[in-house]
Parts: C-alpha cells; sequence; structure tokens
C-alpha cells in the first residue's frame, strides 16, 4: 500500500463517514417501512407514512450530498488547501440543521415531502412551528452549504485561475498548465451547487415573507425554484462522487485519467446543461411556457451525453485488460458507475415529455432515481469512505466478506429498483400511503416484492456497515 | 402493445446491454494487457458520440410531435371544469346543479372532452385511469391557475382519476369516477 | 460576501415586493364558471336590447363602470380599452358591453363619460344601462357588488371583465389593470380555442413568474422572471469576486 502524507482531513472525514453511514442505515430502515405500509403489512402506523417520507427524502439527499461532498475535500487535499474551520463548521451546522429538521418532523410531524411544495407546508394537519422549524433547518443547511462550497472555490481560486480550473486551455488545444479532471469536475458542479443554493435561499425568503405577511406567492414561481433547487443539489451529489471516481479509481487500475479537450468540454457542457434539466419535473404543468418544456426534454437528453462518453465510456476504457485490483472499494465504484448508466435510461425516457404524460409521479419516479442512489452514488461513496478507512488505518485492502456483500446488495438493490420501475410500468402512484383503490390494486404486490429484496439490502448494508466500523475504529486509533 | 410497457421494455433491453458490457470489461481484467493504452479506444468512443446523437436527436423530434399541449384548435364537444382540493375532484359537468336532477351525467365517448383543471388549496394532479388501471392522461392542479387537459375517450368504461402530486395525510383516498358510454 | 449577496436579495425581494402592493380583494372567478346569465333588458338609447343577443352571435365581454365615478372606473376603462385596442376584434370575434350599474344614470351621461374615459365612437362598444331589477339580478349572477360611500354621490365598488359565451359565464379578470394578454386569452377561451393554461384572478400574490407579450407570445421580462437570473448573477457575483478580486494576482 502506498504511503501519503497524512491528509488534514482524516479526522473530519471519518467523523463526516460515521455520521452518513448510521443516518444511511435510519434513513433505509424508514424507506422499509414506507414499502411495509405500503404492502398493507402495518396497516395501525399508516399515519406515520408520510413523515416517515418526508424524513427519508430529505435525509436521503442531504447525506450523499454531503458524503460526495465530504469525499471531495478529503481527495482535494492533494491539490489545494479548504480551510480545516470551515470543514468543521459545516460539519456542526448541517448536523444542527439535520436536528432541527428532525424535531419538526418527529415532535411536530411535519409531513409536507423533502422538496415541501408551496403552498402545501402552510395547509397541511402539522402546526405552524413545525413548518417554521422544518424551513429554518433547510435554511441552517442551506447557509453551512453556501459557506463549505464557497470555501472549496476559494481554495481552487488560490491554486488556479477560473479558466485553468474549468479546464479552457484544453479546449485551446493547449496542453499547460495541467489540470487534474477532479478539479475540473468539483469546480463546475460546485458553481452549480451555488445556483442551488441561491435558489433554496430564495425559496426560504419567500416563505418567509408569506408567514410575515399578507402576501401570496405564486404557485408556479415556487414550485419552479423548488425543482430547480431540488433537482439540481441531488444531480450535483453524483457528479460530485463521479469526480472522486476520476481521481480515486487510477489508484486500482494503475491507468491514469487525464484531462483532455474532450474531458473539459463535456464537463463545461454539463455545468450548462444541468440547470435547464430541471424543467422536466414541471412537464405536467401546463402553466409553464411551451418552450420551457422542449428546453427541459433538450437538456435532459444531450446532458446524457458527456456522461455517457465520457464518465461510464471513460470508466470501461481505463479497466478493460486493466490489472485492476478488484475489492469492495473497487467494485462498488465500478458497478456505480453501471448503476449510474442504468438510472440514466429511466431518467431518459422519463425525460420524454410524451412519455412523461403516463409515467409523471407513477413509481417509475423513485425508480429511476433509486437506481442512481442505490446503485450509483451510494455504491461510489460507499466503495470510495471504505478505501478513506483503509487508506488511515493502513490496512490491507483485501477483505474475505467483500463477496457476500457485493451479491447481496447488487440482488436486494436490483430487484428493490425493478419492483419500483415494474409498478411504474403499472401506473402505481407514487408518495401512497397505501393503494386502497381498484385501478392500482397491483401497487401491494410490488410493494411487498420491494419489501423482500429492501430486506436483503438492508442486510448488506448492515454488513458493510460491520466490516466499515471495524476500519473505522482502526482508522480513529490509527489517528490518536 | 400499451404505451407503458413499451417503455419499460425498451429499457430493460438497454439496461441489460450495459450490464453485459459492464460484465464483459470486468471479466476482460483476468486476463491483464498492459500493453493496451486508454487512447485506443477513443476512436471508438467518437463513434459511440455519433451515434448517441443520432439516436437522441430522431427520438426528439418524434417524440416533440407528441407534446400534450396541443395546439390544435378543434373545439371541444364538452368542457369540464374540475376542481381539486384536499382531498377529493369537484367535477362540474355542464348543465347539472350541484343538487343534483337525478340523472346521473357522464362523459360521451369518442368526443373530444376539455377539462379545465385547477385546484382551491395546495397542488394536485389530476391523472386520468382506463378501466384497466392505466393512466391515459393527466395534468397537473395548480392554485392560481387553470391547465387545461384535452382527451378523447375511444373505449367506454368507468375511469377513475387520482391525485398524482402528494397533497397531505389523505392524498391516497383523493379519487373520483367518471362513465364514460 | 454572504451576507452581502444576503442583502443584495433581500433588497431585491422588497423592491419588487412593494410593486405588487394594491391588489383588489379577489373574487372566486370558479364559483360563477359555467353559471348561466339572466337574459336582462339593455336600454342603449336608441332602442332596447336583450341581453341574449350580444352572446348569440359572438362572445361577450361585460364591464361595469357609472358615470358620476371619480375613482378607478375611468383609469380602467382605459387600460381596458387600449387592451381591447392591442388585440382588436370588437363586433368580429366578440361584442364589449360597457353596463351601468347606477339606476340614476341616463344613457347620454355614460356614453359622455365613456367617450371622456378614452372610448372611442369607432370602437364599437356597446353602451347600455338597465333597470335596478335586472342590475341586481346580473350583478348577483356575476359577483359584481358595489355599495354607497357615506352620502356622496360615490360608489364602492370592484372592478371586473366578465366573459360570456353562450349564455354562461365562461371567465372572470379581476385585477385594476386589463392586461391584454389576460384578455386575449379570455377571448380565445370564450370562442372554444385551445389555450393551454391561464392564471386565474390575482389572488395578492408576491410575483408572477411568467407574463406573455399578448402580441408575440414572447415571455416578458418581469420582476417574478427576474427571479430565474437571480442564481445566475450570484454565481457571477461569487466567481468573480474569489477568482478576479481576491486572487488578482494569479490571474
Amino acid at each position: 500500500m502506498e504511503t501519503k502524507s497524512k491528509n488534514i482531513f482524516s479526522s473530519i472525514t471519518l467523523w463526516w463517514m460515521l455520521t452518513v453511514i448510521i443516518l444511511f442505515i435510519v434513513l433505509a430502515f424508514l424507506g422499509l417501512f414506507m414499502r411495509t405500509e405500503q404492502a398493507n403489512l402495518l396497516p395501525g402506523l399508516q399515519e406515520y407514512f408520510y413523515s416517515a417520507m418526508t424524513l427519508h427524502g430529505i435525509g436521503m439527499a442531504g447525506i450523499w450530498y454531503v458524503g460526495s461532498m465530504a469525499g471531495v475535500i478529503y481527495v482535494s487535499a492533494k491539490y489545494i488547501s479548504p480551510s480545516k474551520k470551515v470543514q468543521n463548521f459545516s460539519y456542526i451546522t448541517s448536523v444542527l440543521g439535520i436536528v432541527v429538521i428532525l424535531i419538526s418532523v418527529v415532535i411536530g410531524k411535519f409531513a409536507a415531502g423533502w422538496y415541501f411544495l408551496y403552498p402545501l407546508p402552510f395547509k397541511g394537519t402539522w402546526p405552524m412551528w413545525s413548518t417554521v422549524a422544518f424551513l429554518l433547518g433547510i435554511t441552517i443547511l442551506g447557509v453551512s452549504w453556501l459557506v463549505w462550497n464557497f470555501d472549496y472555490l476559494r481554495a481552487v481560486s488560490e491554486k488556479y485561475k477560473l479558466h485553468h480550473a474549468l479546464g479552457w486551455q484544453y479546449i485551446s488545444g493547449k496542453e499547460e498548465p495541467v489540470t487534474p479532471p477532479f478539479i475540473t469536475i468539483t469546480t463546475t458542479s460546485v458553481i452549480a451547487c451555488f445556483a442551488a443554493l441561491i435558489s433554496a435561499v430564495i425559496l426560504i425568503i419567500f416563505y418567509f415573507t408569506e408567514i410575515g405577511t399578507e402576501k401570496m406567492n405564486d404557485a408556479l414561481l415556487m414550485k419552479n425554484l423548488t425543482f430547480f433547487f431540488g433537482h439540481l443539489i441531488v444531480n450535483l451529489s453524483m457528479y460530485l462522487g463521479v469526480g472522486i471516481v476520476y481521481d480515486v479509481f487510477p489508484e486500482y487500475t494503475g491507468r491514469y485519467w487525464k484531462n483532455n479537450r474532450a474531458v473539459s468540454i463535456a464537463w463545461n457542457f454539463v455545468l450548462l446543461l444541468v440547470l435547464f434539466a430541471y424543467f422536466h419535473h414541471l412537464y405536467m404543468d401546463f402553466a409553464q411556457p411551451v418552450w420551457m418544456q422542449y428546453a427541459g426534454q433538450i437538456a435532459s437528453y444531450t446532458s446524457s451525453i458527456p456522461a455517457a462518453i465520457m464518465s461510464i465510456f471513460g470508466t470501461l476504457a481505463i479497466v478493460y485488460k486493466s490489472n485492476i485490483k478488484w475489492n469492495l472499494s473497487s467494485s462498488f465504484m465500478f458497478l456505480g458507475i453501471m448503476g449510474w448508466a442504468i438510472g440514466g435510461i429511466g431518467a431518459v425516457i422519463d425525460s420524454t415529455v410524451a412519455v412523461n404524460t403516463v409515467f409523471h409521479n407513477t413509481l417509475w419516479v423513485p425508480a429511476h432515481f433509486h437506481t442512481y442512489m442505490i446503485a450509483g452514488l451510494v455504491m461510489i461513496i460507499m466503495g470510495y469512505f471504505f478505501h478513506v478507512v483503509l487508506e488511515i488505518s493502513e490496512s490491507n485492502r483485501n477483505e474475505r466478506t467483500s463477496q457476500i456483500i457485493l451479491g447481496l446488495y447488487l440482488i436486494g438493490g436490483y430487484g428493490f429498483v425493478m419492483a419500483f420501475y415494474m409498478a411504474g410500468a403499472d401506473s402505481i402512484p407514487r408518495r401512497y400511503s397505501s393503494y386502497g383503490w381498484d385501478v392500482i390494486s397491483k401497487g401491494p404486490f410490488w410493494a411487498e416484492m420491494g419489501l423482500f429484496f429492501g430486506l436483503l439490502l438492508f442486510l448488506a448494508i448492515l454488513l458493510y456497515f460491520i466490516v466499515f466500523f471495524n476500519k473505522w475504529k482502526k482508522a480513529y486509533h490509527t489517528l490518536q | 402493445m400499451q404505451s407503458q410497457k413499451l417503455y419499460l421494455t425498451i429499457f430493460l433491453l438497454i439496461g441489460l446491454l450495459i450490464v453485459l458490457t459492464f460484465r464483459y470489461i470486468s471479466r476482460s481484467t483476468k486476463n491483464p494487457n498492459p500493453e493496451w493504452v486508454v487512447k485506443k479506444a477513443y476512436k471508438f468512443r467518437g463513434i459511440l458520440f455519433y451515434v448517441q446523437m443520432i439516436v437522441l436527436f430522431v427520438l426528439l423530434f418524434f417524440t416533440f410531435s407528441m407534446l400534450p399541449y396541443s395546439k390544435s384548435n378543434e373545439t371541444p364537444n364538452l368542457v369540464i371544469p374540475v376542481d381539486a382540493m384536499m382531498f377529493s375532484f369537484d367535477i362540474k359537468y355542464p348543465g347539472t346543479d350541484s343538487a343534483g336532477t337525478g340523472q346521473k351525467p357522464y362523459i360521451p365517448v369518442n368526443q373530444l372532452i376539455e377539462f379545465r383543471v385547477s385546484s382551491k388549496d395546495v397542488n394536485h394532479d389530476f391523472a386520468i385511469y382506463s378501466p384497466k388501471g392505466d393512466i391515459i392522461a393527466q395534468v397537473q392542479a395548480m392554485p392560481g391557475y387553470v391547465n387545461v387537459l384535452r382527451v378523447k375517450f375511444t373505449e367506454p368504461g368507468v375511469y377513475s382519476a387520482l391525485c398524482l402530486e402528494y397533497c397531505g395525510m389523505a392524498h391516497q383516498i383523493m379519487k373520483t369516477e367518471m362513465e364514460v358510454k | 460576501m454572504i451576507t452581502g449577496f444576503t442583502v443584495i436579495l433581500m433588497g431585491g425581494v422588497s423592491f419588487c415586493y412593494s410593486q405588487a402592493n394594491g391588489t383588489p380583494p379577489p373574487l372566486d372567478e370558479d364559483l360563477f364558471l359555467y353559471k348561466p346569465v339572466p337574459d336582462i333588458l339593455i336600454d342603449t338609447g336608441k332602442t332596447k336590447i336583450q341581453l341574449s343577443s350580444l352572446w348569440q352571435e359572438r362572445p361577450l365581454l361585460l364591464a361595469y363602470v357609472y358615470a358620476e365615478c371619480k375613482g378607478r372606473c375611468s383609469p380602467y376603462l382605459l387600460s381596458f380599452s387600449n387592451a381591447v385596442n392591442t388585440i382588436g376584434g370588437v363586433n368580429r370575434d366578440y361584442n364589449v358591453l360597457i353596463l351601468s350599474f347606477d339606476t340614476t344614470d341616463n344613457i347620454s351621461r355614460v356614453r359622455a363619460f365613456c367617450r371622456m374615459a378614452g372610448i372611442d365612437r369607432n370602437q364599437k362598444f356597446i353602451i347600455g344601462t338597465t333597470n335596478a331589477v335586472d342590475l341586481k339580478k346580473i350583478t348577483n349572477a356575476t359577483g359584481f357588488w358595489y355599495k354607497q360611500i357615506g352620502n356622496s354621490n360615490q360608489l364602492d365598488h370592484p372592478v371586473q371583465i366578465t366573459g360570456i359565451a353562450n349564455g354562461q359565464i365562461r371567465r372572470i379578470i379581476t385585477g385594476d389593470e386589463v392586461a391584454a394578454q389576460r384578455l386575449n386569452e379570455a377571448v380565445q377561451i370564450l370562442s372554444g380555442y385551445f389555450v393551454r393554461s391561464y392564471p386565474m384572478s390575482s389572488k395578492n400574490i408576491l410575483f408572477r413568474c411568467f407574463e406573455t407579450d399578448p402580441e408575440t407570445g414572447a415571455v416578458k421580462i418581469t420582476a417574478g422572471a427576474m427571479i430565474f437570473f437571480v442564481p445566475a448573477m450570484g454565481i457571477l457575483v461569487i466567481i468573480f469576486y474569489l477568482f478576479y478580486f481576491k486572487n488578482k494576482k494569479t490571474v
């Protein structure tokens, strides 16, 4: 194992990783609970469904964003120097934000969904204070992450000129100075992330304006802001994860991912497209100008091109006939890219306006983004987290249980998302606590299927946690 | 084939292709060849790029002719305002009073029906399910806006409308039925 | 930096916010949609006509005014007449009736008032009065109200355009001004054309996001639409601050 000078973010990264994995287990459990409710197996607890859904959604979106970002910070120490104080600040404020949201949902029974679509937060059965608390929690996270992103970009700006960070020298045909693809990818993603966080801030200001005055908001404007923010933050988590793969994967394959004209063009292109892709959430809002609907489909389609041509094809090329060392980390990351590709197909199909007419808000939607997440980003980050604990604890990279974990995870994960796809094709709605009507009578069956595979997946996650936590403790002691 | 199943089949086929590709690549590492350099794949990548571009643009071209935002100025045979609210739909069949005149209102088959969908409170969605349980059309019901959905029911039967935008604790019970004959 | 940005943002919000003040109390259009309109008798000065004769061949747009109004009637009529001029088509695609809701008005005074408010004779608007019983019927049916202010001859009242087709209310436009875009949509709806979506009466809304130009169909840059540019501008501000201001030396 190669030795490196100690990464200054080792300690904070350890805490980030442990927090993310533990919250992941709790939130995955809530996911299983939801599938259990939908399968009619626990009829007494139905009233908790939508609160669980809210917490599961905001929690998963949040932890995989911070998981990716924490991973990015750890990798970035090779190239740039983000502030250690800011890392601690972001960790503490993120945890605080989560606690406030927990209070709002668990005690206040807030259940407007993680995307809290206006004006539902004001019209629910929960008390006003829980809405305020939820919005406050979101505000804390928003500020925390703004600072985090700002500091990352500051660190980039101290080392690179903007056009070099974005890799424009390659576009104009020069090879010097060298910018690692990791820097180009994370810089574009972090810049786009500002757009997401700023729109979240505007959204929150509008909410508080309505609380403080008699004014009401335009539902269409609020929906645009909500999905611009929500879509971007989840989408960018994936890109940050891919950035990590670009940097870490070569350690296993021995082949290096160089920045070149194609890579730079692809990621600069992505920065632009990702800002317009969210339009596909509003296809069924006929009030939205039609050109936006066209633009949404074009942006969604074309953003798949750089992903497929550069990142997915690149991963395959770098692995092909290489001397790769397969272990839990490299397998998870490699298969994570595969899950990203498969989820991407599901997404592109649904981003077709004509298809969206029959798939919008059916279980096809959670099907594709759970593929992105479970089979994609989560695998990448779990693989990467394992890589980091091994690196810090200076352990051997071979793990005997990895075959079992991997096998269980794949069967559980793909079985789980397939139950969503099949249900989506059967027009089963998403966000239903139960399927009581005749026309959607296949819902409970697919929920049972999902639950069965979900349990296998959960088992795989628990096994992963045991193995991970073992190494984590070792890493923790190494640092002391 | 019904459209949902067609899309599912396309997805499964492409998904399978991706799995097989990844499997092939990971198998290739059993016989490593350090001589092989990534640059050799660039030509293939170029081909892939053009293939993907062409496929996507052909698809864009075809699917853009199927948008639900009809520009046709065919006069609808029947205009029906629909108000969504927590947690029901109020379908205001023309010519019927809320008091009810005895005869149950119905929707004529094979005629152009225009639904003017709005919401009294939060965002809802008006999704029309065929008697067999497939979505045939839908539109969001947004407070402050009237969204216009045009549908031609080609088969008689009892159609359902469900809410497909999460609207609160009883979202899952929000349903209405429409008889087409 | 971030504080500064938030301040700019708050400033922007309060600026646009102040523009949206002063909207009238809302009328719930839904309560009136597809309700029948009573076929009252209208006195146009020369002849007396049935209201139904005005919606027989083409849809009808109905506006209420009274001749003594020193308040919102004149500016409202002017904006209505401008909107009508923008979209065109009176007496071809639709009829326009200006009805007095003051039973003491006589037709020549209402005419004179309309003329002063900017309604042109060639605009082919129909101007009329009606009797007290019929007035009550029509105002009740269309959700319009008025009441005397103190002992003055002034009446308190909202402003609205009621769109009628085949004797039923199909659209009510409220708001202090008649936007040509709203009127155009209304005429299309009344004529049975496909209008994908239209906003309902503005109910004390902070910002609208999209307003389109009725002539070109292009989205107009309004305060609401500007909000979409804020994240982009935020990005530019941050990038310039970090890469070109704070770290000038490296450039």
